[in-house]
């Protein structure tokens, strides 16, 4: 069911395209048309008042007009044609008139014409409570002469107008049309005003919002709330009018300022515009959403619900344009024209990686570099070590150098192809970023400080410790050395080194790097080389494995490791 | 670069027809073109895949083997480290850079010293055990540890469609 998503509808339905081709009165005669029909009923209702009302009021009148009930009360003694005498005849009678008389000696006014202006005109300086007033003023609306009295009491006239309005039924939808006519006025003058000429685009979607506005609205009255009465019928529309009114204004805000933020110099004075008309929609919402509250207290609290979520959504819209407005003029204040937009965002995170791309590269190829270096300079001395034998990388005999197919490879990777030993200067831990875990817990909230050394941090917060309620956490940050030779193995000692050597002295076909994980163990010469011999020694052949884990379908590697080390 | 890798194709083409390994078959398509080989492997005793012969193409690289060769199985094959279309996801096809799961040492990846015969023998091996802890065919994962029986008679289905029958 259809209940109040219309106006987010920006393409025009069906009867919108239908009712665009209706020719629609222009303004101007629309205007001068509901002009001619009010000043119909207004005389009309005038005549009404001159010729059917007489002094006599009747209780309705009274009642109609807030005249005091003991008016209708007071039995006249002359005919209704003879209303001053009548006035006369009241004042003279009802003590409240007494001093009024008293006050006056030269009060003779039985003469026709001749002090009365003088009368008028006094009663209304010093007797202003509103009954003498109104009660004059009847009299003297009937009476010609009175005129300029009249016209100076004008609300009054009014008032009784209006009441003949509300009575005949055609003077209704002259009242009506009037309050459209007026609406309309209302937001031509706005636009003159605040937005100047309408751009197309801004007519289309006017018209399209006006016109979905319309139609959807339609359907609500008369079709989800099966609106019977007369009375009812024209409440709604006049709400909706309302609502319809600043849904528009809205909209017209919305798109101008959107042409605002992309043209690139505007006038802060068209900024200021639009905010304080925003301000007004605001407001009128803010009324609105109250009526709503007041019909939820007072009538039905569906009805409100329908009124007020309308209006919650203008407010919503409204709210949303003023903030980007507001934010727009604060950023343009602060900063100028620098914003930090998603884009931005993105391609600093991009130029991030690109960084970090270039770091490895760059490190890569230091490493090589360095491992070429080592390499020459020690194939000088393994040369006698290492029988002719053919090239594993090639598989040629008559390799020109063996040294430049390992070379081609080791630019890709810096490790040994057969025992996969890396040969970079850098721990076999920068291989494996997640390093050793963390301190333990010093479950106080509190940050330890990482052992010297290693750069990570652990920080545990339990919060149970304090409040029962409150949840209990652990962070740990775990750094990746980028740069190459700052952190050495710990164990690593030269010592080591130096025994590894021996061994590897006994045991050239056995990797370094095997001997020395069996040293740190051992701490023996002697004894790794008593394991060696055993065989308990696993020298890492190439290790075939099925994807990550250690499924060793493993193929006789060759022996002659390329690594002269 | 090409020219080492011919030669390079060229003598493991050499070696794999004179010492032939026991199931496997390898050798390039067409004489004209040594970077596109096909191999049949067949399936090794004693397990689901026994008396199979599921043939795969191998697409050797222009700098090889200083780039691993790819391999994809031609035919229809049920296994937890073979994509469903074919790709055979093993570490020793991995270039050491890159590291797709994430849990793979550069050990086990692939390195100019291994070779067409190594893939091979890996890939009877992997045929035989397979890995559902890294798994490229999750289903076939899932079948492998929860359902064997289910595997086994998926793998009898695989097999026979291996030898046409």
């Amino acid at each position: 069911m259809y209940l109040w998503c219309d106006g987010q509808h920006d393409t025009p339905t069906m009867p919108a395209i239908l009712l665009e081709r209706l020719p629609l009165p222009s303004l101007r005669s629309y205007v001068s048309f509901s002009v001619l029909v009010l000043a119909l009923a207004t005389f009309y209702a005038h005549q009404t008042v001159r010729t059917k009302m007489n002094f006599n009021p009747d209780t309705e009148v009274v009642e109609e007009l807030g005249l005091p009930p003991e008016l209708a009360n007071i039995t006249l003694p002359y005919s209704n044609d003879e209303h001053f005498y009548n006035l006369m005849y009241v004042m003279r009678v009802e003590t409240w008139c007494i001093w009024v008389r008293l006050s006056s000696a030269t009060f003779d006014v039985r003469h026709e014409g001749g002090d009365l202006v003088h009368m008028g005109t006094f009663v209304l300086r010093d007797f202003c409570t509103s009954f003498d007033v109104r009660l004059l003023m009847y009299v003297m609306r009937v009476k010609t002469w009175c005129i300029w009295v009249r016209l100076s009491s004008a609300t009054f006239d009014v008032r009784l107008l209006m009441y003949v309005m509300r009575v005949e039924t055609w003077c209704i939808w002259t009242l009506v049309n009037t309050c459209y006519c007026l609406l309309i006025l209302l937001g031509k003058l706005i636009q003159n005003i605040v937005f100047g000429e309408l751009r197309v685009s801004e007519q289309q979607h006017l018209k399209d919002k006006f016109w979905n506005f319309v139609f959807y609205k339609f359907i609500f009255i008369f079709g989800v709330m099966n609106v019977q009465s007369m009375e009812e019928v024209v409440l709604w529309v006049a709400w909706f009018s309302a609502l319809g009114f600043l849904h528009l204004l809205t909209q017209v805000c919305k798109d101008r300022f959107e042409y605002l933020s992309f043209s690139p110099a505007t006038p802060r004075v068209s900024h200021v515009k639009l905010l304080s008309l925003l301000t007004c929609i605001f407001t009128s919402c803010c009324v609105l959403l109250a009526a709503s509250a007041w019909v939820a207290l007072h009538i039905s609290l569906t009805i409100c619900a329908f009124l007020g979520a309308e209006c919650f959504l203008l407010l919503l819209k409204c709210l949303y344009v003023m903030l980007r407005l507001l934010s727009r003029l604060c950023a343009v204040e602060l900063h100028g024209n620098i914003f930090l937009s998603m884009a931005s965002l993105v391609i600093c995170m991009q130029l991030r990686f690109l960084f970090y791309e270039f770091q490895r590269r760059i490190k890569r190829h230091k490493n090589y570099l360095k491992v070429v270096k080592d390499m020459e300079a020690k194939s000088a001395e393994t040369t006698v070590l290492s029988p002719p034998m053919c090239c594993l990388v090639c598989s040629n005999n008559r390799s020109p150098s063996p040294s430049s197919c390992l070379r081609s490879w080791l630019e890709q990777d810096t490790s040994c192809p057969t025992c996969r030993t890396a040969l970079s200067e850098t721990p076999q831990g920068e291989r494996n970023p997640m390093g050793p875990p963390g301190a333990p817990n010093v479950a106080d909230g509190i940050v330890p400080p990482a052992p010297q050394g290693t750069t990570n941090h652990f920080f545990h917060f339990d919060g149970s410790r304090y409040v029962s309620w409150l949840p209990s956490f652990s962070v740990e940050v775990t750094h990746t050395n980028l740069l190459p030779g700052q952190q050495a193995h710990a164990t690593q000692t030269s010592q080591l080194d130096n025994m590894a050597r021996e061994v590897q002295v006994v045991f050239p076909s056995i990797p370094q790097q095997v001997i020395m994980e069996d040293l740190r163990v051992t701490r023996s010469v002697d004894q790794t080389i008593d394991n060696i011999l055993e065989g308990r020694l696993i020298v890492p052949q190439v290790r075939l494995a099925v994807c990550a884990t250690g499924e060793t379908g493993c193929a006789s590697g060759e022996t002659g490791c390329v690594c002269h080390r | 670069m090409a020219g080492s890798a011919l030669k390079r194709l060229m003598a493991e083409y050499k070696q794999l027809t004179l010492n032939p390994p026991e199931g496997i078959i390898a050798g390039p398509v067409d004489e004209e073109n040594f970077f596109e080989w096909e191999a049949l492997i067949m399936g090794p005793q004693d397990t689901c895949f026994e008396g199979g012969v599921f043939p795969a193409r191998l697409t050797f690289p222009p700098d090889y083997p200083l780039s691993p060769p790819k391999m994809k199985f031609t035919c229809e094959i049920f296994h937890p480290n073979i994509y469903s279309d074919g790709r055979v996801c093993i570490s020793i096809l991995h270039a050491p850079g890159d590291d797709p799961m994430g849990y793979e040492t550069s050990a086990e990846r692939w390195s100019p010293v291994q070779s067409v015969e190594k893939i091979l023998l890996s890939v009877v091996s992997m045929l035989a055990e397979p890995n559902d802890e890294s798994a490229a065919n999750v289903d076939a994962a899932k079948t492998w540890r929860d359902d064997r029986n289910g595997f086994e008679e998926i793998a009898q289905v695989t097999v026979r469609k291996s030898l046409g029958l």
